[in-house]
């Protein structure tokens, strides 16, 4: 995806509820009004377990 | 964002709570609500040993540095369900976890000491895989502490998972449940007192507790676990969470502080009177306790 993007949008343009994932950038967690760029590494790791 | 507490860049935004937090006041945040969800439901008294029962993922591994951190006397237990590679890799991350902080494992290999797994088992009985594996969770977690002489078992259980259960004990009005649900379970003969000290931490909490210390956890859902129920419960909760933050939290808490209290005498009804399993001797309602019975139906031991 191009950036720039915030957080939020990007999660909102992917479909997804913010409340299930973290956004971690370069292996460290960004909150949902940080801005990305184009050569971050973005891990969204889900949170969500069925236990 | 800044960080509420010290107005350091903050790394992990609650909305729950309207705040944002850095590393530092985030992992003290979790400490104080672990400290505040054991204090205000009596769930720990000081000099108790813990059993914790660890999976190897984000909650049972966070719950157990938690603990450890407030000053508990900590071991875990750590149950192989014979769940293929997804069973291998949790045991490892449990391994580790517990090596790297010199905390001592105990481990219970349920194929090698009970002769079936899970999916088997749940085939056998017919019942949901998760059914399977909570009753053998259940069972083994408590006989364990009672044969090492454990105070307390604790469990990962999160604001989460209760509010999901509650959801789904709602949803069937089942009296019963409701009377039971609530973050302590007190010991009764034969039963150890069971609690669950991260009730007031949400998922994604606990899971950004692991990131920012360090914990290596399973990040894979369990394979058995996929579309059940309780996902679903949880997928409509998080959907009114986003819309209105804090609806999780008040949907849990106001039904423990102002309904539970109406449903306990339901509870009570419909526990029958226990006697001793005649196979293992822990106290159940019949002659043979449900998880003997699962593990003699799977070695068709009763001819089924």
């Amino acid at each position: 995806m191009p950036g720039p993007v915030r957080v939020a949008r990007l999660l909102e343009t992917l479909g997804i509820n913010p409340e299930t994932v973290l956004v971690i950038r370069n292996n460290t967690l960004v909150t949902h009004d940080e801005r990305l760029e184009e050569p971050d590494t973005i891990e969204i790791r889900p949170v969500i377990s069925g236990g | 964002m800044k960080c509420r507490r010290c107005k350091a860049p903050a790394l992990i935004d609650v909305r729950r709570h309207n705040a944002a937090f850095c590393a530092d006041c985030f992992v003290r945040h979790c400490q104080e609500q672990v400290r505040r969800a054991i204090d205000g439901f009596d769930m720990i008294q000081p000099g108790e040993r813990v059993l914790i029962a660890v999976s190897g993922g984000k909650d049972s591994l966070g719950a157990w540095e938690l603990l450890v951190d407030l000053g508990y006397e900590t071991d875990g237990l750590y149950l192989g369900l014979g769940i293929g590679e997804y069973s291998d890799s949790s045991g490892r991350y449990a391994r580790e976890f517990a090596a790297a902080r010199g905390l001592k494992l105990l481990e219970v290999d349920i194929p090698g000491e009970y002769g079936f797994d899970i999916q088997t088992a749940a085939a056998t009985v017919r019942r949901p895989p998760c059914g399977a594996c909570g009753l053998s969770k259940r069972h083994l977690f408590n006989q364990a502490a009672l044969e090492g002489g454990y105070d307390v078992v604790a469990t990962g259980h999160n604001l989460d998972d209760e509010a999901a259960v509650l959801f789904g004990n709602v949803l069937r009005w089942d009296a019963e449940y409701l009377g039971r649900q609530y973050p302590v379970l007190p010991a009764a003969p034969g039963f150890v007192r069971k609690v669950k000290p991260l009730v007031r931490l949400s998922e994604r909490e606990m899971a950004a507790y692991c990131v920012m210390r360090g914990i290596d956890y399973i990040v894979e859902e369990c394979p058995m676990a996929e579309g059940n129920r309780h996902l679903a419960y949880k997928e409509a909760l998080n959907t009114l969470e986003q819309k209105s933050p804090g609806a999780k939290a008040n949907f849990l808490f106001s039904f423990l502080e102002r309904g539970h209290e109406r449903f306990v005498a339901d509870a009570e009804t419909e526990r029958g009177e226990l006697t001793p399993c005649t196979v293992c001797g822990s106290p159940t309602t019949g002659e043979v306790c449900a998880f003997c019975r699962m593990g003699e139906r799977v070695r068709g031991r009763d001819g089924a």
